[in-house]
């Protein structure tokens, strides 16, 4: 589904990731862990076609993501459903308009939106949360309403990056949780951390671990299937 | 979520901001419509100045009543002349009885016989003068064609001048009002960066971003346009009595204002305005769409 081959990138000469090798299949969940500035984001800018790589090419569902043309960016981006350390939810849009706003994007109808942000906020458990705007949520519902809104459109990989960067042990088992569901559901996910409590409740999924851009270890595909969560 | 509607939201959800961006726009509108007025006013007036002054074309003393209508039929065919008044010699002598009925000895020594009749010929604008004086110099019967030539050309230099500045200035104020819009839009887009930067993120298009700052455009344009208008034509009314009594005789030209022009002048107002509006909208978010 997704591949990493060869893949290395730099910014202003220095190198953010070298050589990464990975292979994801469909319906994996996958734990990328190591210290900050290891390459966790820029994987994850990388596949958004934020950043091209300098060397190496990316696969996404078999087609490499440089023959992607920069008209193609958008419709590519539905295909992925991001979920950032800092939530980036829109200070000026309610918890409800955020959610649609994705579905806005495909152009759904007002009726399709509706009900399925009602699933959503149902799923991430605060459909009282609706009218709220992000200021007057915690870390955690926030969190969870980005969450929601990468589900919106239905994607096929869900990639939360560092998604309990900002919080407390507690809310951020019950994140992880969320995610663990969201993959038993069929998505496969992708998570970033360098959070032990996170490290702890996935210790049974895939683990990558990169150091100063490299990959120092993959405990492959064939252990994760064995212990699937 | 429709353009329109995220376009009202944003309106509404800065209150303040949206006012003052419609109070600006609407000063503007405001002079652009009193501006736009005073040009269609001051067009008419000019007109009717420009057809006052007339050529005339004094026939010889023998030449008879067929030769003269001869003349004044071809005058009338011309496309250039509006109008052509015969003076007979009858009437020639009325007029100078008229002029002269305080001296009798003159009124006694002069007849009709020794009058030359004349033709008036006024044309649709000054420039036509010089034309008509031509038509009328080539004809045998005419004794002598009058053109004040100098005070055609201080009028003509005077309109001249009068149209320029109006077009200018209606030009610097099409300016101002779209940098103004393309200010108070680019503001906001500025402040909505990382709004637009998430949007990007999550696969919207660069029109799905920019329709609703679009939208906003043309929503303070056709405000500010309804606004100004209703603020300029309420000021007109207001005057129309002081204009009548300050313009004279040129004001039956003007006066009262017509229906059909303050509606044109309200349907291109808005119409520019909606297409300022959404330029500008579109250019400023544009610029901070970068993909």
């Amino acid at each position: 589904m997704l591949k990493f081959v060869n893949v290395s990138k730099r910014f202003l000469g220095q190198l953010a990731l070298d050589q990464i090798n990975l292979d994801i299949d469909k319906g994996e969940i996958v734990l990328i862990k190591g210290p900050s500035g290891s390459g966790k984001t820029t994987l994850l800018k990388l596949l958004l076609k934020e950043h091209n790589p300098d060397e190496g090419e990316i696969w996404w569902q078999d087609v490499p993501l440089q023959k992607i043309k920069g008209s193609k960016i958008p419709q590519h981006r539905r295909k992925i459903g991001a979920v950032f350390q800092d939530y980036k939810l829109l200070p000026e849009m309610n918890v409800w308009e955020n959610i649609a706003l994705a579905l806005s994007i495909l152009g759904k109808s007002d009726k399709e939106i509706a009900q399925r942000v009602t699933d959503l906020l149902n799923l991430v458990g605060l459909p009282e949360k609706a009218y709220h705007f992000p200021h007057q949520l915690s870390g955690g519902e926030a969190q969870r309403i980005a969450i929601a809104r990468a589900l919106s459109t239905g994607p096929e990989l869900i990639f939360a990056d560092e998604p309990t960067g900002n919080l407390d042990a507690k809310t951020a088992t019950s994140i992880a949780k969320l995610l663990q569901k969201i993959n038993q559901l069929g998505t496969t996910v992708l998570i970033t951390s360098h959070d032990e409590v996170i490290e702890k409740l996935l210790q049974a999924a895939r683990q990558v671990e990169l150091d100063k851009g490299k990959l120092v270890k993959d405990t492959g595909v064939k252990k994760q299937k064995k212990n699937k969560v | 979520m429709n353009p329109l509607n995220t376009a009202l939201t944003q309106i509404r959800r800065s209150p303040y901001q949206s006012l003052s961006a419609i109070l600006l726009l609407s000063l503007t509108f405001f002079v652009a419509y009193l501006f736009s007025s005073l040009m269609i006013g001051s067009e008419i007036v000019l007109r009717y100045f420009e057809s006052r002054p007339q050529v005339i074309a004094f026939f010889q003393i023998q030449a008879d009543t067929t030769q003269v209508e001869k003349v004044l039929e071809q005058m009338k065919s011309k496309d250039y002349v509006t109008q052509v008044k015969l003076v007979s010699k009858e009437e020639a002598l009325q007029i100078y009885q008229q002029e002269n009925k305080g001296d009798p000895l003159l009124l006694e020594l002069v007849t009709a016989e020794i009058l030359p009749a004349s033709i008036e010929v006024s044309g649709k604008s000054i420039g036509d003068l010089k034309q008509i004086k031509a038509d009328l110099d080539q004809f045998e019967q005419i004794d002598e064609v009058v053109l004040q030539q100098d005070i055609i050309d201080s009028l003509g230099n005077w309109t001249k001048i009068l149209r320029i500045t109006g077009i200018s200035s209606i030009g610097v104020l099409a300016t101002l009002s779209f940098l103004m819009m393309m200010i108070v839009i680019g503001m906001k887009a500025v402040a909505k960066r990382p709004a637009i930067a998430i949007m990007h993120l999550i696969g919207a298009t660069r029109w799905f971003i920019q329709s609703p700052f679009v939208f906003e455009g043309i929503v303070y344009a056709v405000v500010s346009s309804l606004l100004g208008f209703v603020l300029a034509t309420a000021l007109l009314l207001y005057a129309t009595p002081y204009l009548q009594n300050f313009l004279g005789e040129v004001a039956t030209q003007l006066f009262p204002l017509s229906p059909a022009f303050l509606a044109i002048q309200l349907s291109v107002g808005s119409l520019l305005g909606i297409l300022v509006g959404a330029v500008a909208g579109g250019l400023a978010v544009g610029r901070m769409i970068k993909r």
